[in-house]
C-alpha cells in the first residue's frame, strides 16, 4: 500500500468514524425523546397553585435559597425581590456575594435595608472567608453573606454553610423562580422525603417576557435570534434529554441556575469541588456515585413543572465564552470521575448519562472538529463523494429539526407556556433555522472548551449581566 | 451502490424533518380549536358560577330551568370550585339545584380525569352522593394521588362509610411516606385491627418518620395508657428519629409522664431533643417539673442551655415577679450568676443565639 493509498483510506477511515459517531448521538437523541414522550403522556399532569397550596403547604419543608452573587448588581434586587415573594411558607433567602467588583453590595443594602449581623456557622464546608454578614431590617427571610472571591462554587459552600433549613435550593442571581415553582418542586419531597434527595427544575428563558415587579406577567419569545435558537435549545435540554435522564433513573446533572438538594446530602458528600467549572454537574455526578457506594437508593429527580426563568445571553462573545465554559467543565467532570464511565458497578447513570456524556461532550467535538478538517481535504484531494455527503448532511439536519420539534410538540402537550400559534410557528421556523450556522457555532465554541480544558484554563471568564428586558 | 445509499440517508433525512414538522403544524392548528374552546369554556363557567350563587341564595325563588347546563362536566367542575368557598347551608343549596340537572354524571366524569384538581373535586363533592360512594371507594383505594386518596377517604367517612380494614392497614404502609396520612386523625380508629395496623406503621422499617409522627399522634389521642409503653419503646429504640421523639414528647409530656420517660427526654443524646423538652416544659407550664429543667441549664450545648433557662426563667418568673426564695436558692446552687444569660454563654454562642433569635443585630 502506497502513501497515497494509506493517505485515502485514512481519510475513508475517519469519515465512517464521524458518521457512526454522529447516528448514534442521533439515535440516542431520538431514544430520549421517545422516553420523555411516553412520560409525558402518562404522567399525571401538575395541579394548579391553589391546589397546591392547598394540600402540600402546610407539610413544606424548610428550604433556603442560596443566591450566589458575582457582579449582579444590574439584576439582583429584581431576583432577590422575587425571591421574598415566592409562594412557599418556610424559607430563607442567602445572598452571597462573592468579592463583587460593582455595587451588588450596596445596591443590595439600599433596596433592602440591610444592617450588619453575626455570621451563622452551621456548616463546616471549605470556603473562603466571610468579612460581613447583614440581615434586612424589612425582610426577616433575607440574609446577605459578603465574602472573598472564590468563584460560584466557593459561593455556594459558603452559603450551604450559614443555611439553616433542611433543604437548599440553588439558583443563579439572573434568575426569576416561578411563584409556585419551589412548592412544585417540594412535592416529591413531601411524597417520599426518604427517596428524593435532590431535584432539578426547568429553565427557561426570560428573554422577551414582560416582567412586571419581579414577576413574569406575559411571557413571549425573545426577539434576538440568538436568544430564539437557545430558546428552543432550552426547551429540547429540559423537555427531552433531562425529563427522559430522570426517567430512566440516570440524572447526572441538575442545573445550577435551580436544583433542590438535601442539607444532610451536601453536607455528606463534601458540599461543591471549587477545581472545575461545572461545579453543579460534578456535584450531581459524586451524588451519584456516593449513592452507589453507599448502597442507598436515594434519588435525584427532574421535575418538568418547576420553572425558573433566566436570562439568555444576547451576544456572540458572551454566549461563546458561557458555552465554552460549560464545555470545560462537562470536561473536567468526567475527567475526575472517569473510573466511572462504562463502570457497570455505578448502575445507569454511569452506563446511560455518562456514556451519552462521552458521546456529547468528548467525541462528538472531536468528530465535528475532524469533520471540518477532512471535507476541505477530501474535495482538494477529489475524495469527498457529494451524494454521500448531501444524505448525511440530509439525515443530520433532519434529526435535528425533528428533536426540536418533538421538544415544541412535548410543550404543546404539557405546558403551553407560549400563549399564541405564531409563537409556535416562530419557534418552528427557529428549530429548522438553527441547523444552518448556528449549531456549527455551538460547535465551534465546544471546540474551544475542549481545547481550554486541554490547556488546563480554570478561570469563568467574564459574563455581562443586563437588566431583564421588558422588566417595570 | 454508494449512490443508492446517499439517497437513503436523504430520504430518512427529509422524511424526519417533514414528518416532524408537519405534527408541529398540526399542533399549531390544534391550538386555534384549544384556545376557542378556552374562551368558550370561561364563558360558560361565568354563566353557570352566577345561576349556582342565585340557586344557592334563593332556592325557592330561583326556577330550576337547568337548561344552560349543557355540559355536566363544566357544571361539575364550577359547583366544585364554588362550593368549597362557601358554607355548609348554601353549599347544599347549590348541590340540590345542581343534582336536579344530572351533576352526577359530571362528578362521575371529572372522576376519570387526569387532572388532580378535578379529582379532588370529585372527590368532595361524591361526599353529597352517597349512592355513588362505590366511587369514592375505588378513588381511595387506587388513584394514583395520594391527596386524591386522602380526601376520598375522608368522604367516604362522611358518608358513613369506611374503608374496609384490609386496605386501610395496606395503604397505611404504602403511603408511608407521606405526611398526608394525617387525615388518618379524622378517621374512627374504631376496631382493635385498625390500632394493631397502626401500632405497626408505628414501628415499620420503611415507615417515614413524618407518618410514624402522625400515627403517634392518632394514638395519642385513643390509647389510653398505653401510651406511655409505646412511647418507651420509641425512646428506647436506638433507631428512632429525632422527629417522632419530638412528637412523642408534644403529645404525651405533662404531670402524669412516668419519671423513666423524663429521664429517657432529659438523657436523649440529641441536643435538639433536649431543647424540645425544654420547650415543652415551658409550654404546660409545669412548674411541677421546674426540678427536672436544673440538669439541663448546665448541659454541654449551649442551646439546651438557653432553652432551659429561659423556661426556668419564665416558670419562676424571673423578671417579672420576686420569685419565691427556694426557688432563688436552686438558682444560685445551679449557677454562678443570678442572670444567667450574661454568666453562661460565651461570646461566640452569644452571637448565634442573637441569630437565631433573628432580628438581633449587633
Amino acid at each position: 500500500m502506497n502513501t497515497t493509498e494509506l493517505f485515502k483510506t485514512s481519510i475513508e477511515m475517519i469519515g465512517i468514524f464521524v458518521i457512526v459517531i454522529g447516528l448514534f448521538i442521533a439515535m440516542f437523541n431520538l431514544v430520549q425523546l421517545m422516553v420523555s414522550a411516553w412520560n409525558f403522556v402518562t404522567a399525571q399532569p401538575t395541579s394548579d397553585a391553589r391546589t397546591n397550596w392547598n394540600n402540600f403547604a402546610k407539610f413544606a419543608p424548610s428550604v433556603t435559597i442560596l443566591v450566589p452573587a458575582f457582579n449582579e448588581g444590574s439584576t439582583i434586587c429584581t431576583s432577590v425581590g422575587a425571591l421574598l415573594s415566592i409562594e412557599y411558607p418556610n424559607f430563607e433567602v442567602i445572598v452571597i456575594n462573592d468579592g463583587s467588583d460593582d455595587e451588588t453590595l450596596s445596591v443590595l443594602k439600599n433596596e433592602f435595608g440591610l444592617v450588619t449581623c453575626r455570621i451563622p456557622e452551621i456548616g463546616q464546608l471549605k470556603c473562603q472567608n466571610i468579612v460581613g454578614a447583614y440581615k434586612s431590617t424589612n425582610f426577616p427571610r433575607l440574609l446577605v453573606l459578603d465574602k472573598k472571591n472564590g468563584g460560584k462554587a466557593d459561593a455556594l459552600n459558603a452559603g450551604a454553610n450559614s443555611a439553616q433549613c433542611e433543604y437548599i435550593c440553588v439558583i443563579d442571581a439572573d434568575s426569576i423562580l416561578a411563584r409556585d415553582a419551589l412548592l412544585v418542586a417540594c412535592r416529591a419531597f413531601i411524597n417520599s422525603p426518604e427517596k428524593i434527595v435532590a431535584i432539578g427544575g426547568a429553565i427557561r428563558l426570560a428573554n422577551g417576557c414582560h416582567i412586571v415587579k419581579n414577576d413574569i406577567l406575559r411571557i413571549g419569545l425573545p426577539k434576538s435570534v440568538l436568544s430564539l435558537f437557545q430558546t428552543i435549545e432550552y426547551m429540547r435540554t429540559f423537555h427531552v434529554a433531562r425529563n427522559a435522564m430522570s426517567n430512566v433513573g440516570a440524572l447526572t446533572l441538575i442545573s445550577g441556575a435551580f436544583g433542590l438538594f438535601s442539607k444532610d446530602l451536601i453536607y455528606e458528600v463534601g458540599g461543591y469541588s471549587h477545581d472545575t467549572v461545572g461545579e453543579d454537574y460534578e456535584l450531581c455526578v459524586r451524588i451519584q456515585k456516593h449513592f452507589c457506594e453507599v448502597k442507598s437508593d436515594a434519588r435525584m429527580i427532574f421535575c418538568p413543572d418547576a420553572i425558573c426563568w433566566t436570562q439568555a445571553p444576547e451576544t456572540l462573545s458572551v454566549l461563546g465564552r458561557q458555552r465554552s465554559r460549560w464545555q470545560r467543565g462537562a470536561l473536567e467532570t468526567l475527567w475526575k470521575h472517569k473510573g466511572m464511565i462504562f463502570n457497570f458497578k455505578y448502575g445507569r447513570p454511569a452506563t446511560i448519562a455518562l456514556l451519552e456524556a462521552f458521546l456529547c461532550d468528548v467525541l462528538a467535538p472531536l468528530c465535528e472538529f475532524l469533520g471540518y478538517l477532512i471535507i476541505p481535504i477530501a474535495v482538494l484531494f477529489g475524495l469527498l463523494s457529494v451524494d454521500y455527503l448531501i444524505g448525511f448532511l440530509s439525515l443530520s439536519i433532519g434529526f435535528g429539526i425533528a428533536q426540536s420539534a418533538g421538544a415544541i410538540i412535548l410543550e404543546e402537550m404539557r405546558f403551553r407556556q407560549f400563549p399564541r400559534i405564531w409563537h409556535i410557528l416562530i419557534l418552528l421556523f427557529a428549530g429548522i433555522m438553527e441547523n444552518f450556522g448556528y449549531r456549527q457555532l455551538c460547535g465551534f465554541w465546544r471546540i474551544i472548551g475542549f481545547v481550554e480544558f486541554l490547556l488546563g484554563k480554570k478561570s469563568w471568564g467574564e459574563m455581562t449581566r443586563q437588566k431583564f428586558s421588558n422588566s417595570v | 451502490m454508494t449512490h443508492d445509499i446517499a439517497s437513503i440517508l436523504l430520504l430518512i433525512g427529509a422524511s424526519f424533518a417533514l414528518f416532524s414538522t408537519v405534527i408541529v403544524l398540526i399542533a399549531a392548528a390544534l391550538r386555534v380549536i384549544i384556545n376557542r374552546k378556552v374562551k368558550s369554556n370561561a364563558a360558560e363557567e361565568e354563566a353557570i358560577r352566577s345561576k349556582l350563587i342565585l340557586a344557592a341564595l334563593n332556592p325557592s325563588k330561583v326556577t330550576l330551568n337547568f337548561g344552560w347546563a349543557k355540559n355536566s362536566l363544566t357544571l361539575a367542575r364550577v359547583l366544585g370550585q364554588v362550593a368549597e368557598l362557601v358554607d355548609d347551608r348554601l353549599k347544599e343549596n347549590m348541590i340540590n339545584a345542581a343534582a336536579i340537572c344530572g351533576v352526577e354524571h359530571g362528578i362521575l366524569k371529572l372522576a376519570k380525569s387526569r387532572n388532580e384538581s378535578d379529582r379532588l373535586i370529585s372527590a368532595s363533592l361524591l361526599s353529597s352522593f352517597p349512592t355513588l360512594s362505590r366511587y369514592l371507594l375505588n378513588m381511595a383505594r387506587t388513584d394514583k394521588s395520594i391527596i386524591v386518596r386522602c380526601n376520598a377517604i375522608l368522604s367516604l367517612n362522611s358518608v358513613g362509610r369506611a374503608l374496609p380494614a384490609k386496605y386501610w392497614s395496606k395503604w397505611v404502609n404504602l403511603g408511608a411516606a407521606n405526611p398526608h396520612i394525617a387525615i388518618i386523625s379524622l378517621l374512627k380508629v374504631e376496631s382493635l385491627t385498625s390500632k394493631a395496623a397502626l401500632v405497626n406503621a408505628l414501628f415499620h422499617k420503611n415507615a417515614s418518620p413524618i407518618l410514624k409522627g402522625w400515627v403517634f399522634q392518632i394514638l395519642a389521642k385513643d390509647y389510653g395508657e398505653q401510651i406511655y409503653d409505646i412511647s418507651y419503646k420509641i425512646l428506647s429504640d436506638a433507631n428512632s428519629s429525632t422527629h417522632i421523639v419530638k412528637v412523642v414528647l408534644e403529645n404525651i409530656a405533662d404531670a402524669r409522664l412516668p419519671m423513666e420517660l423524663h429521664q429517657k427526654f432529659v438523657s436523649a443524646e440529641n441536643w435538639d431533643i433536649r431543647a424540645a423538652y425544654c420547650d415543652c416544659i415551658l409550654r404546660l407550664y409545669a412548674f411541677e417539673l421546674l426540678d427536672s429543667l436544673f440538669p439541663l441549664s448546665k448541659d454541654k450545648d449551649w442551646r439546651v442551655r438557653n432553652k432551659a433557662i429561659n423556661a426556668i426563667k419564665v416558670l419562676s418568673g424571673i423578671g417579672e415577679h420576686k420569685y419565691p426564695k427556694d426557688v432563688v436558692a436552686r438558682l444560685y446552687e445551679n449557677a454562678t450568676h443570678p442572670d444567667f444569660s450574661a454568666a453562661t454563654f460565651t461570646e461566640e454562642e452569644k452571637s448565634q443565639h442573637d441569630y437565631v433569635l433573628y432580628g438581633k443585630a449587633s
